[in-house]
This record gives structure tokens, C-alpha cells and sequence, in this order.
């Protein structure tokens, strides 16, 4: 196991390396400049050029990459080029708000999808399982900046509960419950969309499970309906949707870019929508590392928990 | 015992859940408490605050490297400029008492001697000097340091020698007044709107040990501690608000205001919470309402709605070098319905106009024959060219402004009217910005802004990189050359009503028309309110109706 281990560590790193090789190509491909987005399209064009040198981007490509990837192995990430920030501080600042956002989202989302894909997976056919895919249905279908949007209209404008967006109230205290406020809508919003997929998995899962024989025995021997379905099945029915959560912790840090928008909540997405659109390059590599870190050390981590679940798997 | 288990994991994720809340909570806590700590001082009820909700989010606060709109009108009342320009076309004092010059080259600033910063050093002439010495520095990153090359001393780009100590360009006399020598004597509005609306002086005594190669990486830029406007910078919350907060101290009279915030939302946002007076305006350039909303504004009882004055405009660039003929260009100009698009896309909000001059502008020429829609006339020009109607033209426009998308689709219509293939291309900003700069393009449609001094060299002159167009014309950089070397305004205005009467000659692009910027008020604003120029030179005077 553990050279199992150490054997995807090392096969990561060439990984790592090629995906900002990649990166970095298809940044500088995308036309445009962090310079030629200034203001005014008649900005003098020795003033742009001047700008360019001044900030290195008229360098040879190689040797812009070489620079940026002997400063990461130094643990700098650089300066962003249009807000003179450390990389590391802007990313780092935004990854609390985006974490506790898609953190709640997932655990909301989740506590609707395990109950619900149970329910409608025991009782097939009913009423209630109808009513559960449909909902599922409805959630998947539904499209984020519509629901948030119809969410601001209903309980920002209309009823006046709930702030239409931010993190904290401008001036406010910014406590606890002001900070609860604010997460309502857009955890809803993204909680719907997550719950919508994971009740299928759930139901298509416990389904499978409920047909197997043990459960069978298990009925037979005199175990209560209730234990066999919430102790026997649903434990091996989790070993397939752990899986398919802990794909998706990627997402957890990769925040989600409309939803952040809406409500202007300052996440990565919003700093990756803001990195793209003013070809902030330094700050989009490492966006793009730590999305490429995050992945691979999510399928490992999959992976190992994926045996540890379930016996049958062995890693050699 | 089974029951016990899944409660455990409940419980593991409930923990999990509020560690990833406070560990959010503790991470932005600094900034907020300080925040608070300053409007507890007065009860909420009557404290006087104005926000204004926008759609971009600044960059930095940094008044020498200026690259974003929200930047620019933030910067400019945390350091105030010289002067200010204002919706007269003339300019304000401010951080200067006065501008003069007898011979056009030589210009005396006179500072306010009031002016201080917030820590209460007084600004002075070394401050003025600093600030152009540190933008002339070769090692600095500044945004638009090419305007400094009119002065003496600096080179062609604008910038010094290294290590040069004294500049002939600009000179303290001693401590409120700054002596600024140029080349060649200069329209004295160039040098008003150059240096007096684009200088905004920094504080010499913080900034002085500052190394100008990492000068732009410093935090005194994300948050600027001193300042010497009617407002002081309290907190940028990231993509959400910019909390600014009255200077008591400030050298024109404390502002009546308390506060000053900048709410930044999408723009689908900014018409619900004008309409829950969660803002109390919006701002042209950075928080713009869509004329598709405006009527909704418009209703509002608890708002003003006005729009803005024709400052900036829709440009369409013909790509010269595909398009060729003139006749082509003209019947081009004659196909597109503008009445049309100012009355049914525009509601009105809008006017036509043909050169790059917008109907305000000084040096408009007003007895210019205006093109006008007549499909009838560009068929006739297509056929005495020869105009080969299997060719396709590629009209770009960058995506963002849905005005500006329908423009380009009627446009693509009203050509096919007259037997031009046309097909619209979207793309993002810089995307556009880039075909236009390659050429890789026939048609163009790009939103300028208004500049108050008349130059186009970069815009029309022979091989300028910002000559989209790929216009070239031996006439036309004679008289722009002209244009430059001229100081007296009236033998200007003679020239440039030449260079308008050439550009309607040889079309090498056209403006489309001006679109207003739409303005909402909320009533409870006494003083004060969104403007396209100068909206914040009174802005200690603003006043509202406490909450």
C-alpha cells in the first residue's frame, strides 16, 4: 500500500509539470495581453510597449516559464499583473469564502440526497420516489443563475429577509449571524444542484444493493426491515457515491463562477473569472496548479479510501 | 449500536461544517472589526452614508498605474488630481489653487496651502515633484507615462535618465508652487488635462524609501493609509464593497457625509437594489444600467433617473486594407439604419454622429453634412465599385454590452439589404482588441471615451500601432502634425475642422452614434449624484436624508 502510495506521488509530479506546460501555453495563445486590457483602446502604443518590458512580458516564452517555474520551486508564486499582489495572498484570501460556500453547499446538498435516495429507492414506484426524482429532476434542470436569481426577487426584493448578496453586510458587524445570512441563498442554490445529482446516485446505488443475497439472508434471519436497509444496505450502497464525492472535491476549492457571481461572494471563481478576462497570467497558473494538485491528490485520496471501504480492492 | 454510528458521522460532519465557518470567519476578521470599530462611534440612525453600487471590482488604488475605471474614479478622490475636468468642459481647482502660463511653456502650479494629508503633513511642491520624478523613473511601472515626454528632460517614452536628481521639466519655487517647463510650448489645455486632471500626487514622506522597482507591489497601493481627499480609505472587502470614510481635515471643508461606499454587484442586481435603496445610485462606466431596464428606473418612486451626455460613443473601424475603396466605406455608412437603432435599440437614449468627436466636443465641426440612412444610394456606390457580393465580411464585436451585440446584428442586416455578406463575431474584450490591433477584421465596433484634447494622431497618423483602421494618408499627418505643433485654439480648431472634413472624405472608420450613460438617483439624496465628468469634485458637499 504504502508503495502504492509513494509510487502516485512521483508519477504526480511529471503530471503536475506537464499540466503547467500546458497552461501556460494556451494562456499566452489566447490573444490579448494584461497590458493591451488597459482602459482605453487608444492607449499610445509606446506607452503599452513600455508597460510590456517593464513587466517582462515581452521576454522570450521560454524563459517567462523558466522564471515562473524556478521562483514556484522557490515557493513564489509571483506578483499578479494587475493588482501587484502576491499570488499566494489573493489566492489564500479567497479560498476560506470559497471553501465554507461549497463546504456548506456540499453537506446541505448531501444531507437531502442520502434520506431522499433512500426513501425513494425502498419505496419504488411510490408516490415518493416519484415525487424525489422529480425534485431530482427539477434540481438538475434548473439552472443556477436562474434559481439564484428568482431566490434575490423572492426573498431579497420582495419579502426583504435575506441580503441579495456579499459575504457581510457593508457597515454591518459582520458577525456570525449577519455571515449566516448572507450564506443562506447561494448555499441554496448551490445545495439544490448538488442534492439533484446525488439523490440518483443514492437510489441507483441502494436499488442495486437491495437485490443482493446477504440482505436476503438478512431479512431471513428475522433482522427488522429498518436495520437491514439503513445498516446492511446503506453501507455498501456509500462506497460508490464516497467515490463520486470525493471526485468532486476538486469543485469544493475550484468554487462555483456564477453562482460567486450573483451574490458576489469573493471566491476562487470569481478570482479565476476576473484572472481570465484581464489575462492576469501568474495568478492563472498557479489557479490552474492548484486545481491540478487538488484533483490528483483527490483521486488518490479516493483511492486509498476506496480499499479501506472496501475489502475486495487491493492496490499493489 | 448501528444508529449510534451513522450519529457519529453526523456529528463529524457537523464539526467539520463549522470548523471550515470560523476558520472563514477569523480569516477576514481584522479588516471588518476595524471597520465597525468606526461606525460605532455614532449611532447608525444618523450617520450619513451614500452608496453606489457598480459592477466592476478595482484592481488596486494606485494613482500613477491606473489600468480599470473603478481604479481611476476611486484613486482620484482618495489623492486628488491637480484640477478636475467637469460636465462644462472646464477645469475645477483642486488640489491646485491655479494652472497659469504666459508663453504656453512654462506653467506655474499653485497648491492649495490648505491641502493636507490625513496624517497631517501638509502637501507640498515636494510631493509634486516626487510624483512626476518617481513616473519619469525608467525602473517604475506607470500606465500612460508617454504624456510626460512634453516635458523638458524627459525622453520620447516619457521617461528620465537614470539617476537623474535634478529635472529641467519640473522645478519646485518653493513650497506650494511648482514650475513645469515644456519642450515646445503646448495647448495649455493639453497640459490642463495631462497634468492637471491626470496628476494625482503622492505623499513624499511615506512613499520616499520606497524602492520604485517594487514600488507597485507595495501594500500602501491596496490600502492606501494616506490620502488627502475629502474621503479616507477605511476597507476594500474583495469583490465586494470599498468602504471610504469622511476626512474631517480636508482642505475644502469637512464633507457632510459620513460615508462613502462602493458596492460592487452583477448588473442584474443593480436595478433590484436601487429599487430596495440598498444603493443609492449607480455610476456611468462602471455600473451601467441597460436601456432595456431604464424605463423599469424611470418608474421607480424612489428614484431620479437622468441620462448622461453624449461623451462617449460606439465606433465602427473599416479594415482599410480589405476594404479599399472608398465607395465601399460610404456605402457601408449609408446602409446602416442609425435613426433606427437610436429610436428602437436606444429608446432614445442616444444620437447619431459620423466623425470621432461627439456633438459636445470643442473642436466638433458643426458644418460637416451628416450621413444619413439611404440604402438606395449605398447599392448605387456598391455597383460603381464593383462590389463583389459573394465576399463575406467579418464584423467583430466584444461581447459584454447586449446595446452594442443588437447593433451589430441590425447592422449585419441593413448590409444585406444592400447586398453585403456580413456575419458578426463575438468576442471577449481583450480578444477583440487583438483582432483589431492584427487586423484580422473588415468591421469593427468598439465603445471610445471622450478625450478633451483633439489630437488623433494614434488613432489616424500613418503606422501608429492604434491606427485599427490601417489608415494612411500623406494629407492627414500634415495636419495632424499641424494640430500638434499649433497652440493657439482658434488656428486648432481650423485644422482639426479640416481633419473631420477628411475623415468624412475618406471614411476611414465612423463613429456610429453616442449612447448616454443612464443615471439613477435615490431621493433621499439631497446633493450630489452620478455624473460622466467631474461627479466627485463636490463630493464634500453631498448630502443626504439620514436613514
Amino acid at each position: 500500500m504504502l508503495a502504492y502510495i509513494i509510487r502516485r506521488l512521483l508519477i504526480a509530479v511529471p503530471v503536475l509539470l506537464g499540466v503547467t506546460i500546458i497552461n501556460f501555453i494556451v494562456i499566452n495563445l489566447a490573444p490579448g495581453s494584461p497590458v493591451e486590457m488597459m482602459i482605453d483602446p487608444n492607449t499610445p502604443p509606446a506607452d503599452i510597449e513600455a508597460k510590456k518590458d517593464a513587466l517582462g512580458l515581452n521576454d522570450p516564452l521560454y524563459l517567462q516559464y523558466i522564471h515562473w517555474l524556478v521562483d514556484v520551486f522557490k515557493g513564489n508564486f509571483g506578483f499578479s499583473l494587475t493588482t501587484y499582489q502576491p499570488v499566494a495572498q489573493m489566492i489564500g484570501e479567497r479560498i476560506g469564502p470559497t471553501v465554507t460556500l461549497m463546504g456548506l453547499s456540499f453537506i446541505v446538498g448531501l444531507a437531502i440526497a442520502v434520506p431522499l435516495g433512500i426513501i425513494s429507492a425502498t419505496r419504488q414506484n411510490s408516490k415518493l420516489d416519484y415525487l424525489a426524482t422529480g425534485g431530482s429532476f427539477l434540481g438538475i434542470s434548473i439552472p443556477n443563475f436562474f434559481l439564484a436569481l428568482g431566490l434575490i426577487y423572492v426573498f431579497s426584493l420582495e419579502l426583504k429577509l435575506l441580503p441579495s448578496g456579499g459575504m457581510i453586510t457593508l457597515g454591518g458587524d459582520g458577525g456570525f449571524v449577519d455571515r449566516l445570512k448572507h450564506l443562506i441563498l447561494p448555499v441554496l442554490v448551490l445545495g439544490t444542484g448538488i442534492a439533484g445529482k446525488k439523490i440518483r446516485y443514492v437510489r441507483s446505488s441502494v436499488i442495486d444493493i437491495l437485490g443482493q443475497d446477504y440482505l436476503r439472508t438478512a431479512r431471513a434471519k428475522g433482522v427488522r426491515e429498518f436495520m437491514v436497509v439503513n445498516k446492511h444496505a446503506l453501507r455498501n450502497a456509500l462506497i460508490p457515491i464516497v467515490t463520486v464525492i470525493g471526485l468532486e472535491v476538486p469543485i469544493l476549492l475550484g468554487g462555483a463562477v456564477v453562482t460567486e457571481q450573483i451574490f458576489s461572494w469573493p471566491g476562487i471563481g470569481q478570482l479565476t473569472m476576473g484572472s481570465i478576462m484581464n489575462r492576469d497570467y501568474p495568478t492563472l497558473m498557479a489557479l490552474n496548479l492548484l486545481a491540478a494538485f487538488m484533483v490528483l491528490a483527490a483521486n488518490l485520496l479516493t483511492d486509498i479510501i476506496y480499499s479501506v471501504a472496501d475489502p475486495r480492492i487491493k492496490y499493489k | 449500536m448501528k444508529k449510534n454510528n451513522s450519529w457519529k458521522m453526523v456529528c463529524a460532519l457537523v464539526s467539520i461544517l463549522s470548523i471550515l465557518t470560523l476558520s472563514a470567519c477569523s480569516s477576514s476578521g481584522p479588516a471588518t472589526a476595524g471597520a465597525s470599530g468606526g461606525s460605532e462611534a455614532k449611532p447608525a440612525g444618523e450617520s450619513k452614508v451614500v452608496n453606489i453600487g457598480i459592477t466592476n471590482a478595482p484592481l488596486m488604488f494606485n494613482p500613477i498605474d491606473q489600468t480599470d475605471n473603478t481604479s481611476i474614479i476611486v484613486t482620484s478622490i482618495l489623492f486628488q488630481p491637480l484640477m478636475e475636468l467637469d460636465e462644462n468642459l472646464e477645469f475645477v481647482p483642486m488640489l491646485a489653487d491655479s494652472i497659469e502660463t504666459e508663453d504656453n511653456q512654462v506653467y506655474t502650479v499653485k497648491l492649495n496651502e490648505n491641502a493636507k494629508w490625513s496624517d497631517g503633513e501638509p502637501v507640498t511642491a515636494d510631493d509634486v515633484v516626487f510624483t512626476v520624478k518617481l513616473i519619469g523613473n525608467p525602473k517604475s511601472i506607470v500606465s500612460l507615462s508617454t504624456r510626460y515626454a512634453v516635458l523638458e528632460g524627459f525622453d520620447e517614452l516619457g521617461k528620465l535618465p537614470e539617476g537623474a536628481s535634478d529635472v529641467a521639466g519640473v522645478k519646485k519655487i518653493d513650497d506650494h508652487t511648482v514650475e513645469f517647463r515644456t519642450k515646445q510650448p503646448v495647448d495649455p489645455n493639453l497640459f490642463m488635462e495631462g497634468f492637471g486632471k491626470n496628476l494625482k500626487p503622492l505623499p513624499e514622506h511615506v512613499l520616499k524609501d520606497a524602492s520604485p522597482e517594487t514600488l507597485a507591489q507595495n501594500p500602501f497601493f491596496q490600502k492606501p493609509t494616506v490620502v488627502n481627499g475629502p474621503f479616507t480609505f477605511v476597507t476594500y472587502a474583495k469583490d465586494q464593497y470599498i468602504e471610504l470614510q469622511a476626512n474631517k481635515d480636508y482642505f475644502k471643508g469637512a464633507p457632510k457625509l459620513d460615508k462613502l461606499n462602493f458596492k460592487i454587484m452583477p448588473s442584474s442586481n443593480l436595478v433590484a437594489q436601487l429599487q430596495s435603496g440598498e444603493i443609492d445610485m449607480n455610476f456611468p462606466g462602471i455600473g451601467t444600467i441597460s436601456v432595456q431596464d431604464f424605463e423599469k428606473v424611470k418608474n421607480m418612486s424612489n428614484v431620479n433617473a437622468v441620462s448622461g451626455k453624449p461623451f462617449n460613443y460606439q465606433n465602427l473601424y473599416f479594415n482599410n486594407e480589405t476594404i479599399t475603396d472608398v465607395r465601399v466605406r460610404h456605402a457601408i455608412a449609408y446602409a446602416i439604419n442609425r435613426e433606427m437603432m437610436i429610436d428602437n435599440l436606444l429608446k432614445g437614449e442616444g444620437e447619431s454622429m459620423d466623425v470621432q468627436y461627439t456633438p459636445i466636443h470643442p473642436y466638433y465641426n458643426k458644418n460637416l453634412t451628416p450621413i444619413t440612412y439611404n440604402p438606395e444610394k449605398a447599392k448605387e456606390l456598391l455597383k460603381e465599385a464593383g462590389w463583389d457580393s459573394s465576399k463575406t465580411l467579418r464584423l467583430v464585436v466584444p461581447s459584454g454590452n447586449k446595446t452594442r451585440e443588437q447593433a451589430a446584428d441590425i447592422i449585419v442586416e441593413n448590409l444585406k439589404a444592400v447586398g453585403i455578406n456580413a456575419q458578426v463575431q463575438k468576442f471577449d474584450l481583450a480578444t477583440s482588441v487583438q483582432k483589431l490591433i492584427k487586423g484580422e477584421y473588415d468591421l469593427d465596433i468598439l465603445g471610445l471615451i471622450f478625450i478633451l484634447d483633439p489630437d488623433l494622431t494614434t488613432v489616424f497618423g500613418t503606422g501608429s500601432k492604434t491606427n485599427y483602421a490601417r489608415y494612411s494618408s500623406p494629407e492627414m499627418d500634415k495636419l495632424l502634425l499641424e494640430g500638434t505643433k499649433e497652440t493657439d485654439s482658434d488656428k486648432r480648431r481650423v485644422i482639426y475642422d479640416k481633419v473631420q472634413e477628411l475623415i468624412m472624405q475618406d471614411l476611414p472608420q465612423i463613429a456610429l452614434f453616442a449612447d448616454y450613460r443612464l443615471l439613477a438617483t435615490n431621493k433621499r439624496v439631497l446633493v450630489g449624484g452620478p455624473k460622466d465628468l467631474g461627479a466627485f469634485i463636490n463630493v464634500y458637499e453631498w448630502d443626504v436624508e439620514p436613514k
